[in-house]
């Protein structure tokens, strides 16, 4: 019997080909949009989850306040606490710490990587984050200068060579220079979804050989992430208490006579990813509040698909109402239509899910490009996901094939049979149907209305810094030729093309964090505020490159006395005055030693406007920096303008690659997560609007064919064309009149709900309530208005004929 | 073998009721060939859904053999229907997504009939109406009185004791309804007790019985 029933589907299927067609168009789109969205959320709540002692691990991190004022919530710690928490405390079974290095490059001989995921660690990070050693052993990391490799690295610098004992030049500011390592060991690359993923880790002891042992009892240096092992099912909020009453014995006093608090809390390891609670995370996370919206995004669109299925059923099977007649006379039972009925939407899901699948497996990476998800489409195995696939087809074929079959076979044979039951279906379904639809497609496009105006206006928004035909090249890798210093270099031959208008140098760029942060800053005859400022190292032209207001005083001066520095105006708050000009000629103090501020610069967005402004001090550096910004006169004629610069590049360092790209997209690239939203938002909206036009389009049509002989009676009764638009219109202004009233709040409550997220945000003004709307009648009526017309114009004499 | 006591069924209007049969007794031997006569509305096709199990909304009591169908229940009448009766359409009613042979093998399939005994059925079905080479064939390939042999193909595949028949050949010229009545009438040799509504004289001529409705009541009740 089932294989009569499939049989009938297919035909069915096939029959009506422009049907199916849009039937199985709105279910794979749907789906494939859904099976995106789950993969996505997926991956993004798997992170660290599956280590070992996942249950275990946390991270310490710190709460600074200044006179009960919050300053900071850090992910970073010092050195100290890890050690003297697991004295303290027989919960703490072990610790671990680790510290970034920012970007390095490393290798040997010719062969030279740029590398940002580098980090210095200890003996029990291989334990807390499962890092298996191919190559090597563990006790390199208890040595100086020893670096461990994962496969990818050691594969890319040294190719088939075996790594083990070969030395490895690293150059990173933070060495001031190139230091030679030896390779410990190599390790297996890891998963994707870990919080960090390190690349390179270089031997805690290798800390000590720079700063001392005696950094390990530091409270002052807060450039590391603590990692706590629990035992086994402690209470956190307990062991937290512990935690903040041992800071107290050890810190406390120091704390006291500086007016700051300090309190640490815990997160576990498999959270951080999903939490945006913290500062100095050094991987961006996804959080988890958006990863909800995403799974009502998603869930907006299965229900639109299967009212669509659903919607698409009741409107074919009507046509089909004779043949449930002929069954049931022939002595089919209920049940038995209802199977058939099911049947036909088990095979269209089917093949919709086949095609959905086949398109995320196939396409995966050009899917995963488009909307920068960052999803490891190439090690998903479609063989993890049977058992959901499975479920979501069974259940899914079954919700949206369920009610459709239920009303169908409802109606008794004679009726059926003679098609007098058409009328009743459309009205008792379709027209809530289609609201919920044209809600949901106007919720969708108010959103992504709101999410376009909100990145259109962060990115707009006033940096106090100018970004456009701004080109970064990256500084040449120092240890090539190692002839000292390459700032003046850069800046007599790359600088001074005609085309460059200026050059300048920095440590960091607009658009990345400034890494270099302490709290060590006062004025002479001043305690410690406790403020936390970011390190800035800048060459000469600096300022007059990214059009920085000078407030008061001057810019560097190249050939001054002594140090100088220049603060902003949050620095200058920080340092507790009021008056830029106050500033001029102190002394700002600090554990590197006295610098005179000479100048006060207005606040500018150092990153994205969606973060906060921080305090900046900025020393003049004329030696080496990481990057070299170059203002050129226009984009008109980039690729020429690209090549002369490379040119010059490559005949003065020729050794190094010629790496750059354009400051102004750089910058944008922080807004990455918003961008992504409003893809998937896209994604979601095309799906919705593609579904709403075909629902229009059923129902409509529908509505029409069984007016089609009220229309042609009026008609020969002397109706005009005009008067019988106006009577088939009517309904159609309920449908968008309720459509409206109920969208327009709901669309209010949730994208009000979005903004709050963003400390700069847009106000919802006249558009959000209009141009979803007037979106939404355009779509409405260009697919409505075309089947009106037909039926308007229709020959009575036609229709009348064949009743 | 069907007797019918004081039938009646209306619909409800707003000032009375509208009878659409009034008052009907009417009892059927096995083995009748029974034409029900009558100008539109006058309850023929009302009768035949009655008649056939389609439609139980009616007052009056319908005894088939023995048994009172109002006090069956559902699954008894179902049975009863499926086994029973067949039926045959003025406008064929076959299902379009299927071929002949598949047409033909639906009834079949409801009555769970074994495979092998369903494509005996069906080859000797094919065999007396000369379409074996049809079998493949969807309705629309067919001619209307090549598809109304289909539809009674179809109505006597399940072997029912009672066939009914709503205008068969009012879609038809007058050769192919020729036909289609001398095949009523050897299925009616055969023992088939067979009802049909209709307009034409003639095709009363080939059955037994003649009665004419008008108005929701029996006019005459006439031997042939």
């Amino acid at each position: 019997m089932w294989k009569n029933d499939l049989k009938i589907a297919w035909r069915n299927l096939l029959k009506n080909r422009v049907d199916s067609m849009i039937n199985l168009g709105g279910l794979t789109i749907g789906f494939f949009a859904v099976f995106l969205i789950a993969l996505y959320v997926n991956f993004s709540k798997s992170f660290d989850k599956d280590l070992p002692q996942t249950e275990q691990l946390y991270r310490v991190n710190l709460n600074s306040r200044v006179s009960g004022k919050e300053m900071d919530k850090s992910a970073r710690t010092a050195p100290a606490m890890g050690m003297v928490f697991k004295e303290d405390l027989a919960e703490v079974e072990d610790f671990s710490r680790l510290i970034i290095m920012g970007e390095v490059i490393a290798g040997q001989d010719d062969s030279f990587v740029r590398e940002d995921q580098i980090f210095i660690t200890d003996e029990a990070y291989f334990e807390f984050f499962d890092i298996n050693l191919t190559q090597g052993s563990e006790e390199g990391i208890g040595q100086p200068l020893q670096v461990y490799l994962s496969e990818n690295i050691s594969k890319r610098i040294f190719g088939d060579k075996d790594p083990v004992g070969q030395t490895l030049d690293i150059n990173s500011t933070n060495f001031d220079g190139t230091v030679e390592f030896q390779v410990a060991g190599v390790y297996q690359d890891l998963p994707t979804n870990r919080h960090l993923r390190p690349e390179l880790m270089i031997s805690y002891a290798t800390l000590h050989h720079f700063l001392g042992s005696e950094i390990d009892n530091s409270y002052d240096w807060l450039n590391q992430y603590t990692y706590l092992k629990l035992s086994p099912g402690v209470n956190i909020e307990e062991t937290t208490n512990k935690l903040n009453a041992s800071l107290q014995t050890h810190h406390g006093d120091q704390l006291n006579t500086s007016g700051t608090e300090w309190d640490v809390d815990l997160i576990a390891v498999g959270d951080i990813h999903n939490s945006l609670a913290y500062s100095g995370e050094y991987n961006q996370g996804v959080d988890g509040r958006k990863l909800t919206y995403f799974v009502w995004i998603g869930f907006f669109v299965l229900v639109m698909v299967y009212l669509n299925s659903m919607n698409i059923a009741t409107s074919k099977a009507q046509n089909r109402s004779k043949e449930i007649g002929v069954r049931k006379v022939s002595g089919s039972s209920r049940m038995q239509l209802i199977r058939l009925f099911l049947m036909e939407s088990y095979l269209s899901h089917f093949i919709a899910i086949l095609i959905a699948c086949f398109l995320i497996f196939g396409f995966g990476d050009w899917v995963n490009q488009i909307l920068g998800l960052g999803l490891p489409i190439d090690s998903l195995q479609l063989s993890h996901y049977l058992g959901w696939i499975l479920s979501f087809w069974v259940l899914g074929s079954f919700i949206s094939g369920i009610y459709p079959a239920l009303l169908l076979t409802s109606f008794s044979a004679h009726k059926t049979i003679k098609g007098e039951s058409k009328l009743s279906f459309r009205q008792a379904f379709g027209s809530p149907l289609l609201v919920v639809q044209l809600v949901f497609c106007l919720v969708i496009l108010a959103g992504i209305m709101t999410t376009y105006k909100q990145i259109d206006f962060m990115r707009s928004r006033d940096l106090g810094l100018e970004l456009d035909n701004r080109i970064v090249v990256r500084s040449p890798m120092l240890f090539v030729d190692g002839s000292g210093n390459y700032q003046e270099k850069m800046k007599a031959t790359t600088g001074a093309l005609p085309e460059v208008q200026s050059i300048a140098a920095a440590n960091e760029i607009p658009g990345n964090e400034i890494y270099w942060k302490t709290e060590d800053f006062h004025l002479e005859g001043k305690e410690k505020s406790g403020v936390m400022y970011s390190m800035l190292s800048v060459g000469e032209e600096y300022f007059k490159l990214f059009d920085l207001k000078i407030l008061a005083g001057r810019q560097f001066n190249p050939i001054g006395e002594g140090e100088e520095a220049i603060i902003n105006q949050q620095a200058l708050a920080g340092l507790g005055l009021d008056n830029p000009e106050d500033a001029l000629g102190k002394s700002l103090i600090s554990g590197r030693g006295e610098a005179r501020i000479v100048g006060v610069v207005e606040d500018y967005y150092q990153e994205a406007v969606n973060s906060p402004l921080d305090p900046i001090v900025l020393n003049y550096s004329p030696g080496d920096l990481n990057y070299y910004i170059l203002k050129v006169n226009s984009l008109e004629e980039m690729g020429n303008l690209l090549q002369k610069i490379e040119s010059s590049f490559q005949a003065n360092f020729p050794q190094s690659p010629f790496e750059y790209f354009f400051l102004d997209e750089f910058f944008d690239k922080q807004y990455k997560a918003e961008l992504q939203f409003q893809k998937l938002f896209a994604l979601a909206s095309l799906v919705a609007i593609f579904i709403a036009v075909m629902g229009i389009f059923g129902v409509t049509s529908q509505v029409l064919l069984s007016r089609l002989k009220e229309v042609s009676i009026r008609k020969i009764l002397g109706a005009s064309s005009s008067s019988i638009l106006m009577m088939i219109s009517k309904d159609y202004f309920y449908w968008l009149g309720a459509c409206f009233l109920l969208g327009v709040p709901l669309a209010y409550f949730l994208f009000t709900e979005w903004l709050q997220e963003f400390p700069v945000r847009i106000e919802i003004g006249w558009w959000f309530y209009t141009l979803p709307i007037l979106s939404i009648l355009l779509i409405f009526f260009s697919t409505a208005l075309v089947l009106t017309i037909r039926t308007v114009f229709v020959n009575p004499a036609k229709i009348l004929k064949s009743e | 073998m069907i007797q019918l006591k004081e039938i009646d069924k209306y619909i409800e209007s707003r000032f009375q009721r509208i009878f659409l049969l009034k008052g009907i007794h009417l009892e059927i031997k096995e083995g009748e060939f029974l034409t029900l006569m009558g100008p539109s509305g006058a309850g023929k096709s009302t009768l035949l859904n009655i008649l056939g199990l389609l439609d139980e909304d009616y007052a009056g009591d319908y005894f088939f053999g023995e048994k009172n169908i109002r006090s069956m229940k559902e699954r008894e009448r179902s049975n009863l229907h499926k086994s029973e009766f067949g039926y045959i359409f003025q406008a064929y009613h076959l299902i379009d997504e299927l071929t002949v042979y598949e047409n033909i093998e639906t009834p079949l399939l409801y009555r769970k009939v074994p495979s092998s005994e369903r494509k005996s059925i069906i080859a000797e079905l094919l065999d007396r109406f000369n379409m074996v080479a049809k079998k493949d064939l969807f309705p629309a390939q067919l001619s209307g009185g090549q598809q109304q042999l289909v539809g009674i193909a179809r109505a006597i595949a399940g072997r029912p004791r009672v066939l009914l028949a709503d205008e068969p050949t009012g879609n038809l010229h007058s050769a192919q309804a020729k036909e289609i009545m001398e095949v009523f009438q050897e299925l009616h040799r055969e023992g088939t007790t067979i009802i049909q509504a209709s307009h034409a004289r003639e095709n009363a001529e080939y059955g037994t019985r003649l009665i004419n409705l008008l108005d929701g009541k029996i006019e005459s009740d006439e031997k042939i």
